[in-house]
């Protein structure tokens, strides 16, 4: 079965860079896409989606809602934050929800995303 | 005129999202706080209908810290925010009550530094993503009333040194409310380029957006 993946971004050229990125180290790979926070939820409530890619600064349900409402909702998906906001405090809000494995800062360059990808075991 | 597509816009969006979070991010560390943002919602339009939507958009009088920038893109950048906000500012960065009136210097060069912060953090993430590279000159405080302040801004004739501008060139203006604990300081970006300055901000933007 291909790796699953999601990139939430309401960005396409975010997301379409990330998706270049991440393929180029997992060929086999099935990629949904997500320009906002409520498509991000109904793509993780369908699936069974082995890594998320997210952003926090989304319109209407933002980055920071997805994961408490995943959290809410029991709903258990490995996910790499990739954000502009890479303050402490946003840093230490993600980790107080939890479930993310790890904390990347915009724009994610493809060495950040090998080494997330493989601290977390997805590639060796 | 130069028109960007959708694919563009999106670009340009993602690149001021990005440099507006290193602002804050710097910010952040200025004031020793959390800055929260809101999400920045970009306006691209022709620039002789720019002085009416802004000011559409603001109070009367309004404050605005104003960067000229020289090397691969040449230009302008200004954050506009509602005159009576920049005691907000006054506030977040020295904690202290200020009237309006008695702005000291000292007062006014915290907002130009803070200004400074912001114009140059967003400047250097807009230039790095698109490999390019530019010289700040010193930032300078302006306040006013609305309409006077932005003619001067937007006029061609005015600007004309720093290169070839056509009316209908594009100008770029990014909504975006900083806060921080109770306060809200709400403003927008304006990035003003010259024609070859916007002729090579659109090559760096195709650039990014290359399969």
């Amino acid at each position: 079965m291909p790796f699953s993946l999601l990139i939430a971004d309401d960005s396409k050229m975010s997301r379409n860079k990330i998706k270049k990125i991440v393929s180029s180290f997992i060929p086999d790979i099935d990629v949904s896409e997500a320009g906002e926070g409520k498509k991000t939820l109904d793509i993780c409530r369908s699936k069974n989606i082995d890594l998320m890619l997210l952003d926090l600064n989304m319109p209407e349900v933002d980055g920071y809602q997805v994961l408490r409402t995943l959290k809410a909702e029991n709903i258990s998906v490995a996910t790499i934050v990739v954000t502009a906001n890479y303050q402490r405090g946003s840093i230490a809000e993600v980790e107080e929800i939890g479930g993310v494995i790890a904390f990347l800062r915009k724009p994610p360059t493809p060495e950040m995303i090998e080494q997330a990808l493989k601290d977390n075991n997805f590639i060796s | 005129m130069i028109k960007f597509s959708d694919d563009e816009h999106d670009a340009i969006t993602e690149l001021f999202n990005i440099s507006v979070g290193n602002a804050a991010d710097s910010l952040s560390k200025m004031v020793e706080e959390r800055v929260l943002l809101s999400v920045p919602h970009l306006v691209l339009i022709e620039r002789e209908q720019a002085p009416n939507y802004i000011q559409k958009h603001s109070s009367d009088r309004i404050s605005a810290i104003q960067q000229s920038f020289r090397g691969t893109l040449d230009g302008t950048a200004v954050w506009f925010f509602q005159e009576e906000q920049s005691l907000e500012l006054v506030r977040i960065l020295l904690q202290e009550d200020v009237p309006l009136d008695s702005l000291t210097d000292f007062e006014q060069d915290s907002m130009v530094e803070v200004g400074n912060i912001i114009l140059n953090a967003i400047l250097a993430s807009f230039t790095e993503m698109l490999d390019m590279d530019v010289r700040s000159s010193l930032p300078k405080f302006l306040s006013g009333n609305c309409h006077q302040l932005l003619d001067k801004l937007f006029s061609t004739q005015e600007n004309s040194e720093a290169g070839e501008i056509k009316a209908d060139d594009p100008v770029m203006i990014l909504f975006v409310d900083f806060m921080t604990g109770e306060n809200a300081i709400k403003g927008y970006v304006v990035l003003l380029l010259d024609g070859i300055g916007l002729a090579n901000f659109r090559r760096g933007v195709k650039k990014l957006l290359e399969p």
